[in-house]
């Protein structure tokens, strides 16, 4: 029933899902140059991005227009996940070029 | 190559010979040796029987790229321990050039000196006219008596003052003093034998000897080509400097923040190095900068003030945070003049800034308070009695105020990542023979960075193989005078080590593997260690503070590795076991 009256609001994803989801995404470095000016208004950071529940952070970058092959470090809430991994409603998602100092 | 030892107590000048032991040594494998083997453990840091020595890497002064630390060791009058400090500018190019290996200083003048040191010797000159003067001043005024093409080492008024949070510079290209060989104290130590600057002059000097030239060249240009193609090496740290690190050791909620009470800054933004790489745009500074040449990281930067004019360069990730998120300070510009102030007055900036925010722990000023940080500089500048609290480092001002939350091990204060979140390094700064040091085995690398491997930095595991091993390998790096940014290459290419290798073999016709190079680093430990022992070092000083066991927001970390398990880092070194038992 829940699918039934959700799916009236929302247009399904790809994935099937069906509920919507706010993150909250943080990119850093060169990515910045990366963001399209249509998603954001740069350099603000944070920005919100509403995505399908079932999506992850590939579909994410996919997104914002952030190619995959430039990021080497995601953090979600603090910590490391791969690109694979599915986002939850209010995540905080960084993105990291390769990056050193110290 | 040959050995200088000057005595300032008899003013006694000597040019040896290389011993055969130390023929193969470097960097801060000759200084701590060299001090290992001469300096009493128990004497005073600050009186005539300590000593001051200063050697070139083993690869200094040739066209390796990135080959030009200097380090400096002494026993430390901040932690009472050997100290290694090393740093970047022309000092350690201009020394090999002329042939020196290493110069010893022995004894204390009566009278503030100066050394000028070029192919004929070595003359001790007086120093007089420049007592109480700046680094920034002292810039100016040698190279307009000494000529243009010298290299300068000086104190400034901190190391007059004999504080133990005093650094030694060392110039730039420009003449800026912004490089120093900031940890432990030893401007103090400098200071302490009234050795106001030394001024090297390398024209007429015979250069190093390569053995074989071809191969050198040949393993130097490889090295070179991998660490620009290197990610990090080649293009993060030349366009954001180290600062860029701000904004990623904040996300993984491992920025010291408000004397490391939590992990993340709100501010943190506002100190980045992103932003700061804006600021310097705007303002027509230089994003990327070398700090010698054959520099090919350019991690250094010219930051220029609102109106343009040049206050800073050399502006790090570690000063940045040290007056920034530890002091929860995001003016930017504030933390550049508190940069400044400590490379003019000769400071140590991860001391100086942990030092203010205890100073704010006492109430002397407020978390947050910009221009009462600033304002404190005064005070230390002038001798004042609080000046010279405060110049004694975090730990001193901690027991002056009676404030017991005070970030440091063996006495220096512990640098911009929390051990709570970013374990490794905590493993570092408990068991490093140097006191909280995050370069002495920088596992931020694995734990952060994505370098060099993965270890889950929330989590123990791992942790204390990773410190241990990138110790060892430190103490090697520091003795080659590379650069200690070569790691994110070596660490990633495992092609880059046998490179360096190569470059050792060519330049002193050795066989070196790279088995030699972990037995080196282990050579350079152990020795640290026993001196640390016969200055009454034990396991028990490889802890941190107390308060490392309160949670650490946003993760609720604390800080859980037992002394025993910290213990384990040196379970290799000859006098572990004997160390356990005295604890026992």
């Amino acid at each position: 029933m829940a699918y039934f009256l959700l799916n009236k609001v929302v247009v399904p994803s790809a994935d099937g899902g069906d509920e919507l989801i706010n993150v909250e995404v943080r990119v850093f470095a060169n990515l910045r140059e990366n963001i399209p000016a249509h998603v954001t208004r740069q350099p603000e950071q944070p920005f919100a991005v509403q995505l399908q529940q079932g999506e992850s952070l590939s579909h994410l970058l996919a997104k914002i227009g952030v190619p995959q092959d430039v990021v080497v470090i995601a953090l979600v809430n603090g910590l490391r996940k791969p690109l694979d991994y599915i986002l939850q409603d209010g995540d905080r998602v960084g993105f990291f070029p390769p990056l050193g100092g110290g | 190559m040959f050995i200088y030892r000057v005595n300032l107590t008899t003013k006694e000048v000597q040019k040896e010979e290389v011993p055969v032991k130390l023929q193969g040594l470097g960097g801060r494998a000759l200084t701590s040796t060299i001090i290992a083997d001469e300096v009493d453990p128990a004497c005073h840091a600050l009186g005539p029987k300590n000593k001051l020595v200063f050697a070139p890497g083993l690869l200094a002064g040739t066209s390796a790229p990135n080959s030009g630390r200097i380090s400096i060791g002494a026993k430390s009058p901040l932690t009472g321990t050997i100290k290694e400090s090393n740093s970047g500018g022309l000092a350690a190019i201009r020394l090999a050039k002329l042939g020196v290996k290493a110069l010893v200083i022995e004894g204390q003048a009566d009278e503030p000196v100066l050394l000028k040191i070029d192919k004929d010797g070595i003359a001790i000159e007086d120093a007089a006219a420049y007592i109480g003067k700046g680094n920034y001043e002292l810039n100016k005024l040698l190279p307009e008596k000494y000529g243009s093409k010298v290299a300068v080492i000086t104190i400034g008024p901190a190391g007059e003052y004999k504080m133990t949070s005093a650094s030694i510079a060392v110039n730039d290209p420009d003449f800026h003093p912004t490089r120093h060989a900031g940890r432990g104290g030893l401007g103090a130590v400098m200071g302490s034998k009234k050795l106001k600057a030394i001024v090297i002059d390398d024209a007429g000097a015979p250069g190093v000897a390569i053995a074989d030239q071809e191969r050198f060249k040949a393993a130097g240009q490889a090295f070179a080509k991998m660490l620009l193609a290197h990610p990090v090496c080649g293009q993060g740290l030349p366009t954001y400097g180290t600062a860029v690190l701000i904004n990623i050791l904040n996300e993984a909620g491992g920025l010291p923040t408000k004397n490391f009470r939590a992990g993340r800054f709100t501010g943190a933004e506002k100190i980045s190095g992103e932003y700061i790489h804006q600021v310097i745009s705007e303002r027509n500074g230089k994003t990327s900068h070398v700090c010698h040449p054959g520099c090919v990281m350019r991690c250094s930067q010219i930051y220029n003030d609102a109106n343009g004019e040049y206050l800073t360069a050399g502006f790090e990730y570690e000063t940045v945070w040290a007056f920034g998120a530890q002091c929860c300070i995001d003016d930017i510009d504030a933390i550049a003049r508190a940069d400044r102030q400590c490379d003019d007055l000769g400071l140590d900036t991860i001391e100086m800034g942990v030092t203010m925010s205890v100073a704010m722990e006492a109430g002397i000023i407020e978390f947050g308070d910009a221009e009462g940080m600033l304002g404190l500089f005064e005070e230390i500048k002038a001798g004042t009695p609080l000046g010279r609290v405060l110049g004694n480092g975090a730990q001193f001002l901690g027991r002056a105020y009676g404030v017991t939350r005070v970030p440091a091990v063996k006495g220096q204060a512990i640098p911009a990542y929390d051990p709570r979140a970013v374990k490794g390094v905590g493993v570092t700064y408990a068991t490093s023979p140097m006191g909280a040091d995050h370069t002495a085995g920088y596992s931020v690398t694995a734990n952060i960075l994505k370098v060099g491997g993965h270890v889950n930095p929330l989590e123990k595991a791992g942790q204390l193989e990773l410190s241990r091993n990138l110790q060892i390998a430190t103490a090697a790096v520091d003795s080659t005078g590379l650069c200690l940014f070569v790691a994110f290459c070596v660490l990633d290419n495992p092609d880059a080590l046998p490179a360096i290798v190569e470059m050792l073999n060519a330049q002193y016709d050795l066989s070196l593997t790279l088995d030699d190079v972990t037995e080196l680093g282990k050579y350079v430990l152990q020795k640290e260690r026993e001196f640390n022992k016969a200055a009454g070092f034990s396991a028990k000083d490889d802890r941190l503070p107390e308060f490392f066991k309160e949670e650490l927001p946003p993760h609720g970390t604390s800080w859980d590795f037992s002394g025993e398990e910290l213990d384990e880092v040196y379970s290799w070194s000859e006098n572990a076991e004997e160390e356990a038992g005295d604890v026992a």
